[in-house]
C-alpha cells in the first residue's frame, strides 16, 4: 500500500480480514500476540518498523492521527472535551494555554460544531454520535498530521449522519493536503471518495489500483465477488439476485501456503496450491492472481515467487 | 446529582434508623439487663431496684423511643461496668480504631492496587500468577492466626516491633498489616479485572494512539475507570474493618472500640454494645454513602445526567 | 482461566447435557483435583479420624500436661502431636475441631442459602414492591457487623452447636440472595420462563421446577464462598472465647488456648492453625474451579 500526500486510499475487505490490523500497525499499535509480517513500513521515506516507544510517541497523533471506528467509546468518557483536547496538544505542540484553547475552538469550528465553548466544556456522553466523530476528526487534526487513518469512521453512525461525515473528511482533506487512509468494508463509500483502492483478503492485499479502473474492472476474483455482492444502479439489473462469495475467510494465522481464496475461488488452477505473489498488472494497478481478469479476459500468468506487498 | 445524593442520604437515615432498631432489641430482648447489671449475687430487691431506676420495666417500645431520643441528644446511656458515660468511653476509645482502621486500610489499597495493576498489566506471567497465588492463600489464614504469626516472627523471633498496647506508632503496624492483609486478596483481584478490561477499551487505544506516554495512560485513562469499583468495595471492606478490629485489637491489646466491644460482652454492658452496634452500623451506612459521592466524583455520568 | 475450551474436535460425540460437560470439566481442572483431594482427607477425617483414635478429647491426663509432639526429641506415640496445659490429647481434640467445623460449616450454608435463596428468588421473580423490600432487607444484613452481632448473641444463649449454626447461617445468607436475586432477573426473561408462564403453570412449579435448576451454578460457587466464610466465623468466635465451648474442642479454641504459649511451645499454634488454613484454602480452591466450569459454558 502506498499513499501521496493529499491523496485518499481505501483499504476493503469483509470483516476479520485484517484492514484494521493493518492500520493499526502503521502506528506501530499491535496486539502484542499479532504477529507482524511487512517487511517496510514508512512515512516520508523513513522507516516506522524497529522505532522505539518514545520515537512513536513523537509520531502517533503528531504526524499520523486516527480516527476510530465508535465515537461512543473512543473518547474517555470521564473527561471533557477540553480536558482530552489538551492532554494531547500539550503532548505534541508547544503552545501556551491561551493559545491552546484558541485551537482547540479553532479546531471543532472546523469540523462543524457550531458552540465550540459549550462542547469544550462537556462530557462525550453528552453528545451525539456524529458531534462525538467530529470531536475525533477535530483531535485528528489538532497537529496537522501529514496521514490520518478513519477506521470505519461512519459504521456506527446513523445513515444521514455518514454522509456528512464522510464529506467533512474530503472537505478537510483539501484544506490541510494530508493522506487518508478510509479503512472500510463499503464498496458505497469508496467509489465517491477514494483516489485509490486496496482490497485486503485474509492479512493480505490481494489487489490495489486506481479507485476506477478497480471497481470497473477488478482483476482478482475476490474483488470481482465483492462487486457482484452490491447493488449498483444502472449496472445490476433489476430484480436479479446479488452475487455472493461462498466460505468463509480463513483464519488470518493460517500459513500462506497457498492462495488464500483458493477455496473460494471461482476459477482455480492447481497452481494456485503454491504461495502468489503481488503482480503488477499496469505501472498502478497490481493483483495477487495467477489468473487474473483483464479487459473482460482471463489472462494466465506465471506464478512468480512470494514477495510481501 | 443533588436529586442523587438526595435519594441516597435518605436511604442511608432509613437503613440506620431499622438497624437502630436491630441493635436495641438485640440486646434487649437477650436476656435480663437489670439482673446483669446488679452483678451476680444481688437480691431479687437489688435487682427489681435497678429494673426501676433504668426503666426496664417499661415496655420496650416506649425503652426504645426513650434510648433513641437521647442518642440525638448525644447520651448514650451509662456505661455500668465502667461507671462513666458511653459517650466519653467511646471517646476515649475511638481514637485507636479510626487509626487501625485508617492504616489497615492504607496498608491493604497500597499493597493490593498496584499489585493487581503489575498483574493486569503482565497477565498470566510470573507476577501475575504471584499475585493471584498470593491472594487465594491470604483468603484462606485466619486474621487471628495471621496476627499470631506476625507476632511470633516480628514480636518474638526478630523482636523488632511491639507486640501489644498503643504507645506509639510502631505498637501499630502490626496490628494494621493483621487488619489489612484480610482486605487485600478481594481488592487486587477487583483491581487487576478492572484494569484488565480498561486496557482493552477504546479510549484507551485513542489515548495509545495519540502518542501519550504509557504512565500517563495507564494511570489516567486505564487505572480511573477500574477504581470506580474498586472504590465501593473499600468502602466495604473498610466498613468489614470495624468489625474485624474486635479479633486484632484482642490479639494486640490495643484498647479501641473492638476491644471494649469484647469486654462489654463479656460483662454485660448492655448500653455501651447497643451504643457500639448502632456506632458501627451507622459508620458502614455512611462509608457506603462516600463511595458512592467519591464515585460521582470519579465518573461523570454518574454526576451529569 | 482454565484451559478447557472445548475445541469444536472433541465435542459432539454424544449428546450431553451442560451439567456433564461442566462436570467433565471440573474434573479436569488442577485447582480442583488438589482442593478436592484436601478436602476430602479432612472429611474423611473428622468421620472415621475419632473412631481410628479413640481418645476422649475431653479426657484430662494431668500427668502429662503440655506433652510435646512425637517429632520432636522428647516425644512418644502415647500423645502424637502432644497435650495441652490440661493433659487432654492434642491429635483427639484436632480430630474433633475437624466434625465441629465441617458440622457448622455444611450446616449454617444449608440454613444461609436456604434463607438467601428463597429470598433472592422472591425478589428477582417477582420483582416491583417485593424486591424493594427484599433488597432493603440485604442492605440492612450488610450494615450489621457479622462477628459483633455474633458475638452478642452467642453472650447470651451460649455457644452450644445449635446456637452457633443458627446465628452463624443468619448472617451469612446475603451473597445467596444477591447472587439468586441478579441471577433470577435475568432468567425470568428468557423464553423458557415465559412459555411456562404462558402455558399457565403455577408459580411454585415454574420457580421449583424451571427456575431453580438453572441456579445451581452460581448457587454452589456462592456456597463455597460462604463455607469458607463460616469456617473462618466459627474459628474467629471460638478464638475469642465466644463460640464452641469447652469440653467441646474446635481448632479456633485450641489456637485460643494455646496463644500464651506462642513463645515456647510455637506448634500448639501451628497443629490447629494448620488444618485450619488447609480447609478453607481447599474449599476456596474448589470453589475457583465450579466457578470457572460453570462461567465456561456462559450459565453462570
Amino acid at each position: 500500500m502506498t499513499l501521496d500526500a493529499g491523496e485518499t486510499l481505501a483499504v476493503v475487505g469483509e470483516s476479520g480480514c485484517g484492514k484494521s490490523l493493518s492500520a493499526m500497525a502503521i502506528t506501530g499499535l499491535v496486539p502484542p500476540r499479532a504477529k507482524l509480517i511487512a517487511d517496510r513500513i514508512a512515512l516520508k521515506g523513513k522507516s516506522l518498523l524497529g522505532l522505539r516507544e518514545r520515537e512513536w510517541r513523537g509520531i502517533r497523533g503528531r504526524r499520523i492521527a486516527v480516527v476510530f471506528q465508535d465515537p461512543m467509546t473512543s473518547l474517555d468518557p470521564c473527561y471533557t472535551i477540553e480536558d482530552q483536547m489538551r492532554e494531547i496538544g500539550r503532548q505534541h505542540l508547544a503552545l501556551d494555554a491561551r493559545a491552546l484553547r484558541a485551537r482547540m475552538l479553532d479546531l471543532l469550528r472546523q469540523v462543524g460544531i457550531s458552540s465550540p465553548e459549550t462542547r469544550l466544556s462537556q462530557y462525550p456522553h453528552q453528545l451525539s454520535g456524529g458531534l462525538r466523530q467530529r470531536v475525533m476528526i477535530a483531535i485528528a487534526l489538532m497537529c496537522e498530521p501529514e496521514l490520518i487513518i478513519a477506521d470505519e469512521p461512519t459504521t456506527a453512525l446513523d445513515v444521514t449522519i455518514q454522509a456528512q461525515v464522510l464529506r467533512l473528511l474530503a472537505d478537510l482533506q483539501k484544506e490541510h493536503g494530508f493522506g487518508l487512509i478510509l479503512i472500510t468494508h463499503d464498496l458505497g463509500v469508496v467509489a465517491g471518495a477514494a483516489d485509490r483502492i486496496a482490497v485486503m483478503y485474509a492479512g493480505q492485499v490481494v489487489e490495489s489500483g486506481p479507485t476506477d479502473t478497480v471497481l470497473s474492472a477488478p482483476a482478482h476474483p475476490y474483488t470481482e465477488g465483492l462487486l457482484h455482492s452490491i447493488p449498483v444502479p444502472g449496472r445490476t439489473a433489476r430484480g436479479a439476485p446479488l452475487g455472493f462469495i461462498p466460505g468463509v475467510v480463513p483464519r488470518p494465522d493460517a500459513p500462506h501456503t497457498a492462495c488464500g481464496f483458493i477455496n473460494r475461488c471461482s476459477r482455480p488452477v492447481s497452481a494456485c496450491a503454491t504461495p502468489i505473489a503481488l503482480m503488477p498488472i499496469d505501472p498502478a494497478h497490481a493483483a495477487r492472481c495467477i489468473r487474473p481478469c483483464l479487459g473482460g479476459q482471463i489472462v494466465e500468468r506465471h506464478p512468480a515467487t512470494e514477495t510481501a506487498a | 446529582m443533588l436529586r442523587f445524593l438526595v435519594r441516597r442520604l435518605l436511604m442511608t437515615v432509613l437503613v440506620v434508623a431499622v438497624t437502630s432498631v436491630v441493635a436495641f432489641s438485640l440486646v434487649h430482648l437477650s436476656g435480663d439487663p437489670a439482673a446483669a447489671m446488679a452483678g451476680e449475687g444481688a437480691s431479687p430487691a437489688d435487682v427489681e431496684s435497678v429494673r426501676k431506676t433504668y426503666g426496664f420495666d417499661r415496655p420496650l417500645p416506649e425503652q426504645y423511643v426513650t434510648w433513641l431520643k437521647r442518642v440525638f441528644e448525644g447520651d448514650f446511656g451509662r456505661s455500668h461496668y465502667l461507671r462513666a458515660s458511653v459517650a466519653q468511653v467511646l471517646a476515649d476509645h475511638a481514637p485507636i480504631t479510626i487509626t487501625l482502621g485508617a492504616l489497615a486500610i492504607a496498608f491493604a489499597v497500597l499493597l493490593s492496587i498496584p499489585l493487581g495493576v503489575l498483574a493486569a498489566l503482565y497477565p498470566n506471567t510470573l507476577v501475575d500468577r504471584l499475585a493471584v497465588g498470593l491472594a487465594v492463600g491470604g483468603q484462606a489464614v485466619p486474621s487471628f492466626l495471621f496476627a499470631l504469626l506476625l507476632i511470633y516472627i516480628f514480636g518474638v523471633t526478630l523482636r523488632v516491633l511491639p507486640i501489644s498496647g498503643s504507645g506509639s506508632w510502631a505498637h501499630f503496624v502490626l496490628p494494621a498489616i493483621a487488619l489489612g492483609y484480610y482486605a487485600t486478596p478481594a481488592i487486587m483481584r477487583l483491581t487487576r479485572s478492572g484494569m484488565l478490561d480498561a486496557l482493552q477499551s477504546d479510549h484507551v487505544r485513542t489515548a495509545r494512539a495519540y502518542g501519550l506516554p504509557a504512565w500517563r495512560v495507564i494511570i489516567k485513562h486505564a487505572l480511573r475507570h477500574a477504581m470506580i469499583p474498586v472504590v465501593s468495595l473499600i468502602a466495604v471492606q473498610l466498613g468489614f474493618m470495624l468489625g474485624g478490629s474486635i479479633v486484632i485489637e484482642t490479639v494486640f491489646a490495643l484498647k479501641g472500640v473492638g476491644y471494649l466491644a469484647w469486654q462489654s460482652i463479656q460483662r454485660s454492658d448492655i448500653e455501651v454494645i447497643q451504643a457500639i452496634l448502632l456506632l458501627i452500623a451507622a459508620a458502614y451506612a455512611l462509608l457506603t454513602l462516600a463511595a458512592d459521592v467519591l464515585n460521582g466524583a470519579i465518573d461523570p455520568r454518574i454526576r451529569v445526567g | 482461566m482454565s484451559v478447557t475450551a472445548a475445541m469444536p474436535t472433541d465435542v459432539p460425540r454424544a449428546p450431553q447435557s451442560p451439567g456433564a460437560v461442566a462436570l467433565r470439566r471440573l474434573l479436569r481442572h488442577g485447582n480442583f483435583r488438589i482442593g478436592g483431594t484436601i478436602l476430602g482427607l479432612i472429611i474423611l477425617a473428622a468421620i472415621v479420624g475419632p473412631w481410628l483414635w479413640p481418645l476422649d478429647p475431653a479426657s484430662q491426663d494431668l500427668g502429662h500436661r503440655l506433652a510435646v509432639p512425637v517429632w520432636s526429641a522428647k516425644g512418644t506415640w502415647l500423645h502424637p502431636f502432644g497435650t495441652d496445659q490440661l493433659g487432654r490429647d492434642y491429635l483427639a481434640r484436632l480430630l474433633q475441631g475437624a466434625r465441629v467445623s465441617l458440622t457448622i460449616g455444611f450446616l449454617t450454608v444449608l440454613l444461609s442459602g436456604v434463607i438467601g435463596t428463597g429470598l433472592g428468588v422472591a425478589a428477582g421473580y417477582f420483582g416491583g414492591r417485593i424486591d424493594v423490600a427484599i433488597n432493603f432487607l440485604i442492605t440492612i444484613r450488610l450494615t450489621l457487623p457479622v462477628v459483633l452481632v455474633a458475638l452478642v448473641v452467642v453472650a447470651v444463649y451460649g455457644g452450644s452447636l445449635p446456637t452457633l449454626i443458627v446465628v452463624i447461617g443468619l448472617l451469612l445468607w446475603d451473597r445467596f440472595a444477591v447472587v439468586t436475586r441478579s441471577a433470577t432477573q435475568q432468567l425470568a426473561s428468557r423464553d423458557f420462563i415465559i412459555s411456562a408462564q404462558a402455558i399457565g403453570s403455577s408459580i411454585p412449579r415454574i420457580l421449583f421446577v424451571e427456575l431453580l435448576p438453572n441456579l445451581i451454578g452460581p448457587l454452589v460457587v456462592v456456597a463455597t464462598i460462604e463455607l469458607a466464610h463460616a469456617v473462618l466465623l466459627e474459628a474467629a468466635l471460638s478464638f475469642l472465647g465466644l463460640g464452641v465451648k469447652p469440653p467441646l474442642s474446635s481448632w479456633g479454641l485450641m489456637v485460643a488456648e494455646a496463644k500464651n504459649q506462642l513463645l515456647f511451645r510455637p506448634w500448639m499454634i501451628a497443629i490447629p492453625g494448620t488444618p485450619l488454613v488447609a480447609l478453607v484454602l481447599a474449599i476456596n480452591l474448589v470453589g475457583d474451579a465450579i466457578r470457572d466450569a460453570v462461567a465456561a459454558d456462559g450459565r453462570a
